[in-house]
């Protein structure tokens, strides 16, 4: 093969000769012989980045497992670290507080790259659009090659994405692409990083939004405020039997005014409110010792902060504690003091309401940024893309004309600012400090120290989770959690939808256990219709629980040797497991992970004979099998108990003080499960252990989530045995239920922990308060104490071992 | 007193029986025809190769929404045969709020009739959870099982037009079969109750023989 | 070996070791593979064999990134630095009775000497780097290597001592008859090897200074293109350089009937890797404190006691000799075995 030549010549003829004898191919020619080589390349060696945001980040592992391996495209190596990432699958909502990062992480990409939008959130904002926490749509900051539909798509509608994206590549030109062009994206020209001000600020707009607000003075309102009906919260004033001899007690103690009864709550005025929680704590024969839920409620003339505490000694339903505050300076005493677990909570409630708790030790916003404008849960705060108070909006019928939401606020997109905003004004960047515990104190800045974040893209934070960890060699001396970059404003958008719409948006709490979720909210409001739920639903409803309970720990099983380095192998195997039983979810409900199965008085839609077949398969042969491979596998395997031996330890005290629930509370030595505390539908006829162990380390974590498997397999066999024929779903079917006014606090034992669901209702057909207690989000209240004075390799495995789920701990 | 060690050795055991059962069972194994259905004796290997084999799809699978009208493949649909009424329940029921519909008005007299003139769904917001197709009570919105859907474009792909909504009853009874022999059942249970109530008031309502008019 | 000779070895070196690198990332990508239920690469030519090529192509083709404010030298000499000692290795490594690149007579010295200069490097990555996480993986992956390899050399010792030779060659030779792994001696050295040598290549169980799942890559995290792939080379080039030694030291090398020298080396060479990517499907990693306290409290007092063993066995007669030298380093082995683990200590109210 001789080389090309160009031939200068006056004469075409002789030109011609010269092409067909001597010159073997022309420039174009061997440039597009480069390019098939390079285009193949390219596409044959895909390496995605280690980055999952919510719910469509789950079925991208799956998507890397064994049944759908991605490894056969040879695109299983995802790496780690941007430098050596060629794409970035988007997968899950994106929030403003996480797109600065996401921005980041993008830029540092070497070319060339690709950005897979995956999912409907990803996309252009899913069903969570019109949050205010939630950016409409990754491709308005970065680049997309493909789009993949779906909520979330599937791990094959995955594959086809990827394989789209191949014939994209195969039909790239060199001399065309965008990284070999002369303004390419070098290191200079990188996608300025969006700032977090009063609202997500996008840089390349800031000199049209200060003209805008110069010229126009403020923005359009994005509607009226809804006036707020005066009929709750007083709903009974007279005390139900079980709580007058409380009541009676405790205003011997305190005075006359100290409590008031509500129904089956005692409302406490402020001054004393410290000191009768102390009181129930500390009395022998009361001994409140958890603090089940605290949240908070904007009402016509007053917030109020509503507490739920038990006793870990007793079966009983929790006592209801209410303070209430008016509304133009809303200051209430923290509970912390008496129940540390009430500190995020607490803080939750100042970021979310804007009421202030005296005493608190480190009252900062938690799930929002510090600087952001604005207390998105009040009454009166309005979304950019706020439409009506309450869904079906009137644009979507009789006259319903398309129309983007984009397309419909003053802004063109999801943000809002403040007339005096000014854009020099400094924005949230908390890089710099050093990390603050959970009693407020900070570390010196400059201290002997080294601060690392951990997070939120790092492959073991189980999703969008950072913690600011202070190092000391390899020693941990602080270690603050930084969360709210999965905030996607359920409990906002819940009280936008009626009860119905709500059952969907609770698969995407903890979107493990979607199953569980629904059974947390149907009970929940439950208590309110009163609708029966017939034998056969309640049956269906605990085998679903109990399945999802099995799926769920090894998933954590499996993903907790993952961080101990087990190569994927342990995970693999956990997997295959879960993967046979999305096989019967998907069956029996349309979807693998987002279930929407359970309805008000019952469920769904019955049972197929081919689950009936494949569940026999399953709980007699398969998992019992498999929960022994598992446990030999790793149970003794002495690298894994010298690394979980005694690390992350939590006594008795500390777990229950700081709220811990589920496997975190009972490996602490405190045997307190909510279907035998509070039995809900028919686990009172199940006779099931409940395992615990005492140490509180993370091995004894690992140990029950392994017990409790097998105690779920035990569940299940009787409930298949027992199974009777019958309705599925008691009452009237509607696509629309109005619930009786009232509230209600709906706990069940997911497993990540207790999962509660705290609903006011009004009377209409939209909850008017929508509070989710979310397991995660309490258990690592707990997480700076039991990693302090470890390693840091070891904060991976405690973080593990916790078992969080950042759509549940940011909802 | 632990030998370390031996705990190690088993757990490589247990990979090297996995390694080993991979190239057991399933030697020659060719790609499936039709599609996968993993039952819990699977052994070997776990995958199901995309593209070349698919997983079985479930009937009650729910990717994105599509509007029934009565016909065959083939056919084109008008504004009798689609089942669509306009009602709006599925409007109303969408969690997302993610369905629009205009109702069609009469070409005359501008009185709304129960057909829809517009019918958008913004695939980028739907949910893919089902309701619209559970509570509508023509069976005229069903969920469809089709998710091979990427592509590079969202502004225009991504809303769904009612053409690109409408699947003729045939293509519906392919895929949804145990649902279609369901609602076609009690369909014709309705119909035949119909046409008994109307056959005993017409005999109710004809004179008894021999009786003047 | 004449100068031709020379030649015609080293450009076979510098030929198939890229290319026994790349088939060593497709054996690993297929092996983890069916050890996890599933295929590994099938779509890139007929059983992923053109995987690792079309992985190269890419690599070659990305856009080279230096960090801002990085030590360009250092960022730059890094990847260097570390393939080229990894590609040396094989200079003393026998093939056949006579078939050896460089027959020096110090071959296992020079071998040692060689492999250490990848600290070098990967301390130069970390620093170079100018980043926190690479700085860190950069240390740890020092001390590692450092603590690995005392125990290493003193096992090695124990073969010179009883080949009678530093020489490669000879080494071998003197495993006509019986291997060394078939000794008391030989096997417990063997084992030491090559647990030793698995943290010397930064695999796991040892691969804390790239765990993925912790710091973020380690060392190499701000490389990309086709420095990262010099890195990735150096890995799985070390990888097979030093299972080729251990087939060299332990299981008699080129030796064995039938087949070629070359081919025995190259079963047991693989044999070896076999065993290092099963180690890597199954096992999760240590921490770094277990590290380190495994290398001095554990390996260290072994190797010291196969030191004694060895001599033992060879005054003796045996069986006596097989016999004590085998009860010594039992002995040595349950003991140190049982106090080594540090108890997860938590440090109350550390000094700040």
């Amino acid at each position: 093969m001789s080389i090309p030549i160009r031939v200068v010549t006056e004469e075409a003829a002789l030109e011609q000769e010269v092409r067909r004898h001597i010159s073997v191919t022309t420039w174009g020619g061997l440039l597009r012989m480069a390019e098939q080589v390079y285009n193949w390349g390219r596409r044959s060696s895909i390496w995605p980045l280690q980055f999952g945001l919510a719910c469509c980040a789950i079925e991208m592992i799956a998507t890397a497992a064994s049944r759908f391996d991605i490894a056969r495209f040879g695109a299983e190596l995802f790496r780690a670290s941007p430098r050596q990432a060629d794409l970035m699958i988007v997968s899950g909502t994106v929030t403003k507080k996480m797109v600065p990062m996401i921005v980041r992480l993008y830029n540092q990409m070497p070319e060339p790259k690709y950005v897979i939008s995956m999912g409907a959130c990803a996309t252009a904002g899913g069903p969570f659009k019109e949050g205010y926490n939630v950016v409409s749509g990754i491709d308005k900051f970065l680049p997309v090659d493909v789009y993949i539909p779906g909520c979330p798509p599937t791990p094959q509608a995955l594959l086809h994405g990827l394989m789209t994206l191949q014939k994209i590549i195969d039909g790239q030109e060199i001399s065309k692409v965008r990284w070999y062009q002369k303004n390419s994206q070098t290191l200079e020209n990188e996608i300025p990083v969006p700032l977090l001000g009063p609202d997500l600020i996008d840089q390349r707009r800031i000199p049209e939004i200060q003209k805008t607000l110069r010229e126009a003075g403020g923005q359009s309102l994005a509607g009226t405020v809804p006036a707020l009906p005066a009929t709750i919260p007083s709903f009974q004033a007279t005390p139900t039997e079980g709580r007058r001899e409380l009541i009676a007690r405790l205003r011997q103690q305190f005075g006359q005014d100290a409590v008031e009864p509500q129904g089956d709550a005692l409302l406490l005025a402020p001054a004393v409110a410290l000191t009768v929680a102390r009181y129930l704590k500390e009395q022998p024969d009361l001994g409140y010792d958890y603090l089940a839920n605290l949240t908070s409620a904007d009402y016509q003339d007053c917030f109020e902060v509503v507490s739920h505490v038990v006793s870990t000694a007793r079966s009983e339903k929790p006592l209801t504690l209410k303070v209430r505050t008016p509304k133009d300076n809303p200051r209430v005493p923290s509970l912390t003091p008496v129940w540390p677990g009430a500190n995020f909570q607490e803080r939750e409630c100042y970021d979310m309401m804007g009421i202030h708790f005296e005493g608190h030790p480190n009252l900062r916003r938690i799930l929002m940024w510090d600087g952001f404008e604005g207390w998105p849960l009040r009454k009166n705060y309005l979304e950019p893309y706020y439409e009506e108070p309450g869904k079906m909006f009137s644009s979507r019928w009789k006259e319903g004309h398309h129309r983007r939401a984009e397309g419909r606020v003053f802004w063109r997109d999801n943000v809002k600012y403040p007339a005096s905003w000014d854009a020099s004004q400094k924005t949230f960047d908390d890089e710099a400090a050093p990390p603050v515990d959970n009693e407020g104190v900070s570390l010196q800045q400059n201290g002997d120290f080294l601060v690392v974040n951990l997070g939120p893209q790092h492959p073991s934070t189980h999703g969008v989770f950072r913690m600011k960890v202070a190092v000391q060699g390899e020693r941990i001396v602080g270690l603050e959690p930084i969360m709210g970059y999965m905030h996607r404003n359920h409990e906002k958008i819940g009280e936008r939808n009626t009860y119905i719409m709500n059952f969907p948006y609770t698969d995407r709490l903890d979107y493990l256990t979607s199953m569980g979720n629904n059974f947390g909210y149907a009970i929940a409001v439950e208590k309110l219709t009163g609708v029966p739920v017939p034998e056969r639903a309640d049956y269906i409803r605990i085998i679903m629980a109990e399945y999802t309970r099995i799926l769920s720990h090894f998933w954590a099983t499996g993903f907790l040797l993952n961080d101990l380095g087990a190569f994927f192998t342990p995970a693999l195997y956990a997997i295959e497991e879960r993967e046979l039983i999305l096989d019967l979810f998907e069956m029996v409900s349309g979807s693998r992970m987002m279930c929407n199965y359970f309805r008000f008085g019952g469920v769904a839609a019955d049972l197929t004979e081919e689950f009936m077949t494949l569940s026999k398969g399953l709980i007699e042969e398969r998992l019992p099998r498999s929960i022994d491979q598992i446990d030999r596998f790793l149970s003794r395997n002495e690298i894994l108990t010298s690394r979980c031996k005694g690390v992350g330890a939590l006594t008795r005290e500390q777990a229950i003080a700081m709220s811990a629930s589920g496997p975190v509370l009972r490996a602490s030595g405190v045997s307190y499960d909510v279907r035998r505390a509070q039995p809900y539908s028919l686990y009172e006829r199940f006779p099931f252990e409940i395992p615990t162990r005492t140490t509180g380390d993370v091995y004894a974590r690992y140990q029950i989530r392994i017990d409790e498997m097998r105690e779920s397999l035990r569940i299940l066999r009787q409930a298949f045995k027992e199974l009777p024929a019958g309705e599925i779903q008691g009452g009237k079917k509607a696509w629309n239920v109005r619930v009786p006014a009232g509230e209600s606090y709906g706990r069940v034992e997911n497993p990540k922990g207790e999962l509660g669901f705290y609903i006011v209702g009004d009377g209409t057909d939209h909850p008017y308060r929508y509070h989710v207690r979310s397991p995660s989000f309490i258990n690592l209240t707990a997480l700076e104490t039991m990693c302090r004075g470890h390693l840091v390799a070891d904060v991976v495995a405690i973080l593990g071992s916790i078992d969080i789920v950042l759509g549940e701990v940011d909802r | 007193m632990q030998l370390y060690g031996v705990e190690l050795l088993r757990g490589l055991g247990i990979t090297f029986s996995h390694f080993v059962r991979t190239y057991v069972k399933g030697v020659g194994r060719k790609f499936a025809q039709g599609n996968v259905r993993q039952l819990p004796t699977q052994d070997g290997i776990f995958t199901v190769p995309y593209p070349e084999e698919k997983l079985a799809v479930p009937e009650r699978l729910r990717v994105l929404p599509f509007l029934i009208y009565n016909g065959n493949t083939g056919q084109p649909a008008t504004e009798e045969s689609i089942r669509c009424t306009a009602c709006g329940i599925c409007a109303k029921v969408c969690p997302p709020q993610c369905i629009w519909i205009v109702q069609a008005k009469d070409a005359v007299a501008g009185k709304p009739k129960p057909k829809p003139a517009e019918f958008t769904i913004d695939m980028d917001v739907c949910m893919n959870c089902g309701f619209c197709s559970e509570y509508c009570p023509f069976d005229a919105i069903k969920m469809g099982h089709d998710f091979e859907l990427s592509n590079s474009e969202r502004d225009k792909s991504h809303i769904f037009e009612m053409d690109r909504l409408l699947v003729p009853t045939e293509n519906y009874a392919k895929t949804h079969p145990g649902a279609w022999a369901e609602e076609e059942a009690k369909r014709q249970a309705a119909a035949a109750k119909k046409a008994a109530t109307a056959a005993a008031a017409a005999a109710a309502a004809k004179p008894a023989p021999g009786t003047p008019p | 070996m004449g100068l031709i000779g020379i030649l015609i070895g080293v450009v076979l070196i510098l030929a198939l070791a890229p290319v026994v690198m790349m088939y060593a990332t497709w054996m690993e990508r297929k092996t983890i593979a069916r050890m996890q239920d599933r295929f590994g690469p099938t779509r890139v030519g007929r059983y992923g064999l053109l995987q690792p090529l079309a992985d190269g192509v890419k690599m070659l083709t990305k856009e080279d990134i230096v960090p801002r404010g990085a030590d360009r030298m250092a960022h730059t000499l890094a990847p260097i630095v570390i393939v080229i000692p990894a590609l040396l290795l094989f200079a003393v490594i026998p093939l056949g009775p006579k078939i050896i690149l460089a027959d020096l007579n110090t071959g296992l010295l020079f071998f040692l000497a060689v492999s250490s200069v990848e600290t070098l490097a990967i301390f130069m990555a970390g620093w170079g780097s100018r980043s926190k996480f690479s700085l860190l993986g950069a240390i740890r992956s020092a001390a590692q290597i450092i603590a690995y390899e005392v125990p290493m050399v003193l096992n090695l010792a124990v073969v010179v001592m009883m080949a009678g030779s530093m020489s490669t060659a000879e080494i071998v030779q003197a495993q006509t008859g019986r291997w060394f792994l078939a000794t008391p001696w030989g096997f417990a050295g063997f084992a030491v090897f090559f647990i030793c040598a698995l943290a010397e290549v930064n695999r796991t169980p040892f691969d804390l200074p790239e765990a993925e799942s912790e710091l973020v890559g380690g060392f190499h995290t701000e490389y990309s293109g086709m420095k990262f792939a010099l890195f990735y080379m150096a890995e799985y080039l070390s990888v097979f350089a030093v299972s080729a030694l251990g087939a060299t030291l332990f299981l008699g090398g080129w030796m064995g009937p039938i087949l070629p020298g070359w081919a025995w080396l190259l079963i047991k060479t693989y044999g070896l890797v076999f065993v290092m990517i099963w180690i890597r499907g199954t096992w999760p990693r240590f921490r770094i404190d277990q590290l380190m306290a495994f290398a001095w409290k554990c390996l260290l007092p072994v190797s010291l006691a196969n030191v004694l063993a060895a001599g033992v066995w060879y005054i003796l007669p045996a069986p006596w000799g097989a016999l004590t030298c085998t009860l010594l380093l039992a002995a040595t082995f349950l003991i140190t075995s049982q106090l080594w683990i540090p108890k997860a200590r938590r440090v109350e109210n550390p000094a700040l």
